[in-house]
């Protein structure tokens, strides 16, 4: 049973410009580990990166293992019926929770940088009524512009260094290596969980890539590199800019947009840069609802998941608003609990289903290889 | 906007009629408690009593109560 039509698939191209637009939505999020480690937020970022990929080759392994199958028949496989329904109810929340997450951080973003006098309220509803029209449209839809929004945001970020260049300065990285080495634990652990982990929302979305054959994995480590590259250029872009005071910032990379001009009266072009800050939002808040609806339509055994977008879309709106007091407990536990939390789903269940995985092929083989003497033993 | 919040959920209604073409008894079911808990949840958000956030209140037990978090500031 299939909740997606079948039609529904995206190329082995949009797959790996999906990653790489995945991640690069993330570099609004930058101030969950710039509060931590200031100015030296790029080096846990490259560290970060580095540790990452052992979690993309867990994320390759189960995707080879299970080729056209998906998340939920993974688990299904790993832990059995009732086991494997559980750790996607797990799954499936998760999804739910990072939905409403990322809504609220978008509907925050443009109520502080665009639209100040509007009602929260009122634009997480055009927000989330834009992305649930794109996932009732389908992952082909979704995933066919997310080449256009990697070149944009490339070109943008190409631009808003240019632009700020004249406020740069090195010695904004100096000194380097002072903090506690607490705080680089922490700020690559932030790092690891809330961009990079949230890559296994991959797992749900691979049986719908059309892939011809070709395993993923040079996709895969395209999209990543792709979008660890641009992640580290808007970090290195900021603390150039900002220095050590971008720890102040909520959000760091629009106060640097602010101070981009091409000269002294073409000036204030971040409402541009806001655009496709916002673009690329809206990309990642699609990926992760059409993620947690797949989840849930084939928990509850549904055959198709558009009858479920208008309730689901109605609970993630009112759950955003709720979920934290206020943007700065947002921040405090972001940085400081969640990703404690996060390990679960992005980590602890991916790593025991491979290895259960594993164990179970290999006891699969064990009696294969006990009767292939017995046949060659027949055939001589 | 409170008003074009409670109106959100009926929405899904239209999609009762397709439903009940090509869907079984069991979706039909499964749909009506989906949007019953909706519009439950969605009014009791409108009408103020709902305090309940499963993510706030998970952070602050790790936090407080097992100290899985780290320090602060």
């Amino acid at each position: 049973m299939n909740p997606v039509p079948q039609n529904n698939t995206i190329n082995n191209v949009s797959f790996m410009f999906t990653v790489a637009c995945f991640i690069q939505s993330s570099t609004m999020l930058t101030a969950f580990v710039t509060t931590i480690t200031g100015h030296d937020t790029w080096i846990v970022t490259a560290i970060a990166s580095i540790l990452s990929i052992p979690l993309m080759l867990v994320i390759l392994a189960l995707v080879k293992r299970f080729p056209g199958k998906g998340l939920f028949e993974i688990n299904d496989f790993a832990f059995g019926k009732i086991g494997g329904t559980m750790v996607s109810i797990v799954y499936m929340f998760f999804f739910f929770l990072l939905t409403s997450l990322n809504l609220r951080d978008a509907s925050n973003f443009i109520n502080q940088t665009v639209m100040n006098n509007t009602p929260m309220m009122a634009l997480s509803i055009c927000f989330m009524g834009l992305v649930a029209y794109a996932t009732y449209k389908g992952l082909n839809v979704i995933g066919k512009y997310a080449a256009a929004f990697v070149i944009l945001s490339f070109f943008f970020i190409g631009i808003s260094m240019l632009t700020t260049m004249l406020n740069a300065d090195a010695g904004n990285f100096l000194p380097m290596l002072r903090l506690p080495v607490v705080k680089y634990i922490q700020g690559t652990h932030v790092l690891m969980t809330i961009p990079f982990g949230e890559l296994v929302c991959l797992l749900v979305i691979a049986p719908y890539i059309a892939r011809n054959g070709k395993s993923l994995g040079k996709e895969l480590c395209w999209g990543f590199f792709m979008g660890v590259i641009t992640f580290l250029a808007v970090v290195v872009r900021d603390t150039s800019v900002l220095g050590n005071t971008m720890r102040y910032f909520a959000l760091p990379s629009f106060q640097t947009l602010k101070l981009a001009k091409f000269t002294d009266t073409l000036g204030h072009l971040e409402i541009i840069f806001a655009i496709i800050l916002l673009v690329l939002l809206y990309f990642r808040i699609a990926i992760l609802y059409f993620c947690y609806l797949v989840m849930l339509s084939k928990i509850l055994r549904f055959q198709n998941y558009n009858y479920l977008i208008i309730p689901t879309s109605c609970v993630i709106l009112v759950y955003s608003f709720i979920i934290f007091s206020s943007f700065q407990m947002h921040m405090d536990y972001g940085n400081r609990v969640i990703p404690f939390l996060w390990i679960i789903p992005e980590l602890i269940l991916p790593v025991i289903t491979l290895v259960v995985i594993l164990i179970r092929r290999k006891k699969e083989k064990a009696p294969d290889t006990q009767n292939a003497p017995e046949v060659n033993d027949a055939v001589t | 906007m409170n008003v074009l919040l409670m109106a959100l959920p009926f929405l899904s209604l239209f999609s009762v009629k397709n439903l009940t073409k090509d869907g079984t008894k069991y979706e039909i079911f499964i749909f009506l408690a989906i949007f019953t808990l909706t519009v439950f949840f969605v009014y009791l958000y409108i009408f103020n009593h709902l305090k309940f956030s499963f993510l706030e209140s998970f952070c602050r037990f790790l936090d407080e109560k097992l100290h899985i978090s780290y320090p602060a500031g």
